[in-house]
């Protein structure tokens, strides 16, 4: 007979299977660009939610926010890591980052961005949120959203559209 | 034809983002490892990292030298009275060579190697807090890996086994029942303290005799949604938690206010030592005594922002920063060994975290074969671990689990070997 704890393990499993990526891909926005740092905020909001699994209702949002709040206060997060396993972190390449170096795009515009600048501008043109969710996962208050998201949109404006080419490929009206 | 910024904008993300694929880490065991390893630390607060080492072998014994170069068991003291000179890192290779070839614990410090029974007079298998007096152990019932039991007074040599604390009388909240974390001793192994979670989130700690098994204290601490903080009980019945993004000073009778000037401060989770930095570098401030250490570290390394805190034990602390894959870590001394000296090293595969008073355990790519080193003699032992659990921690500054033997329990104890 099965456990609920059995239950719990294998509902976890099953959500990080199928959402990892997207998480990852979040994360490596909001991070700035770094696939280390992405996978590690992650993996850390990932062992937040197991251990309140049976006390949260809807997974993604809860892994989305915390990414976001561990990110903005990073060093705080690291500081809680107390027991520093034995973890292997290789170094690898960064292809993604690659990517965007060979770009001398809006992307690249964004990557350089503040911080919290930044992540206004990853969920509300990535994640079309409003200003009162991107205010809520940031833990701050919808005019300082706004500020940010101005002082960022009028930043990559001064660039735009002459950094971007690939960006004549998009959308146009 | 004009064309959209909010389109392109959306449009470059959306393309960035695609470029991301996985690497192939097991995230989610990951997540479960990092877990486990919080609700551990949460009681424990007493691990940290540092960095150093120069592969080298002498007389038969695995040694790794300081910076100056020295290769003896007993490096010069320095003029200030610091006897240790700041690490350095070593060529990766060079220090896997030497892991390789290192005895074993028993082969190079015997007297420091203790055998315990594997299990306790009832049956249970237990985790070793740490050794109050000799021949006298605080321990507690593990129920797997990461789930923590009940705390008892253990004398192996007469069998005598005294219950301190049962979370489950304690917290009867089904959902909420039981440790949080390891137990661990205050004072010197006076007290005996456990924290459980209630279901609104907050933190309780209790504290018992470890001699009685009297209760003498238990302190709540709102915490927010998901989160269980540090909590230092310095002295006294008072308690200092950072739940509230500062140091919070606790009490059986206080709900909870701010410490003056605390500001920009937050726990480290050792000994009452709270820290903050600067542009300029780092200040430890004591909150249980007054005293502040104020070095000149760097905040960044490689453009990330470095991580001050947790990592503290009694020799070091430590900061990290990950830089396009590379573990960066940069050591300030935060006593007497190498106070205020700072060096940042590339670790790549290298793991490394610091134990008891001058201990360091390490690891390369296999994770299977780990050395234990002596950073004041240079001496270096290897132990090989079926699982990473094999290898653990007490709460208690100088008490090492090896792994068991025979259906023994072995025990290190870091303080005799630095005896």
């Amino acid at each position: 007979m099965r456990s609920r704890h059995d239950d719990n393990e294998a509902a976890f499993a099953e959500f990080v299977r199928v959402r990892q990526l997207a998480l990852v891909r979040f994360a490596w926005l909001v991070s700035g660009g770094s696939y280390a740092t992405a996978e590690d905020l992650v993996q850390d909001a990932l062992a937040r939610l197991y251990g309140r699994w049976d006390q949260v209702s809807d997974p993604e949002p809860y892994v989305r926010t915390t990414i976001v709040r561990l990110n903005v206060s990073r060093w705080r997060s690291a500081r809680r890591e107390v027991l520093t396993a034995l973890h292997v972190d290789r170094p690898v390449a960064d292809p993604e980052l690659e990517l965007v170096e060979s770009d001398t795009g809006l992307m690249r515009q964004v990557l350089a961005l503040p911080k919290r600048q930044r992540t206004a501008v990853i969920l509300r043109y990535w994640c079309d949120q409003s200003t009162e969710q991107i205010a809520a996962a940031l833990g701050t208050s919808p005019i300082t959203v706004r500020s940010n998201l101005n002082r960022a949109v009028q930043r990559l404006r001064t660039t735009w559209p002459a950094a971007d080419p690939a960006s004549t490929h998009g959308r146009q009206r | 034809m004009t064309i959209d910024f909010d389109a392109a904008l959306a449009d470059a993300i959306g393309r960035t983002a695609d470029a991301v694929e996985l690497r192939g880490t097991d995230i989610a065991a990951g997540a479960r490892r990092r877990h486990r390893r919080r609700a551990r630390a949460r009681a424990a607060g007493a691990v940290a990292l540092a960095t150093l080492v120069v592969a080298g072998g002498v007389m038969g014994v695995a040694t790794l030298r300081t910076a100056t170069g020295h290769t003896t068991a007993t490096p010069p003291p320095s003029p200030s009275g610091h006897p240790t000179p700041p690490p350095t890192l070593p060529p990766y290779k060079e220090l896997m060579a030497l892991l390789a070839t290192a005895p074993s614990p028993e082969t190079i410090w015997p007297q420091a190697v203790r055998h315990l029974p594997g299990h306790l007079p009832d049956g249970s298998t237990y985790n070793v807090i740490t050794e109050v007096e000799p021949g006298v152990y605080v321990v507690q019932v593990s129920h797997g890996v990461e789930s923590y039991g009940s705390v008892y007074r253990y004398v192996p040599a007469s069998g005598d086994l005294a219950l301190l604390l049962d979370a489950r009388a304690l917290n009867p909240d089904p959902r909420t029942c039981c440790p949080v974390g390891r137990a661990r001793t205050l004072a010197g192994g006076t007290y005996t303290a456990v924290q459980t979670v209630r279901s609104g989130h907050a933190t309780e700690l209790w504290v018992v005799a470890t001699a009685t098994g009297a209760t003498v204290d238990h302190v709540t601490i709102p915490a927010s949604e998901g989160e269980i903080y540090s909590v230092d009980r310095v002295e006294g019945h008072e308690v200092w938690s950072d739940n509230a993004d500062t140091p919070h000073l606790y009490s059986s009778t206080d709900p909870g206010r701010a410490l003056p000037g605390s500001a920009g401060f937050a726990m480290t989770g050792q000994d009452g030592w709270a820290v903050a930095t600067s542009g300029s570098g780092v200040t430890f401030w004591n909150l249980g005594t007054g005293q502040r250490r104020s070095y000149d570290a760097p905040s960044t390394i490689g453009g990330q922002p470095l991580a001050y805190g947790d990592p503290c034990a009694a020799v070091w602390c430590t900061a990290t920063a990950t830089d396009r894959g590379t573990k960066l870590i940069t050591v300030v001394g935060l006593d007497g060994v190498a106070e205020g000296r700072t060096a940042h090293v590339s670790a790549g595969q290298l793991s490394m975290e610091v134990v008891g008073s001058g201990f360091a355990l390490f690891s390369g790519a296999d994770q299977h074969t780990v050395g234990i080193w002596d950073m004041r003699t240079g001496q270096v032992a290897a132990v090989h671990i079926a699982n990473l659990e094999d290898l653990a921690t007490g709460t208690g500054p100088d008490i090492l689990t090896l792994p068991p033997s025979g259906g023994d329990k072995v025990l290190l104890d870091l303080a005799t070997v630095t005896g």
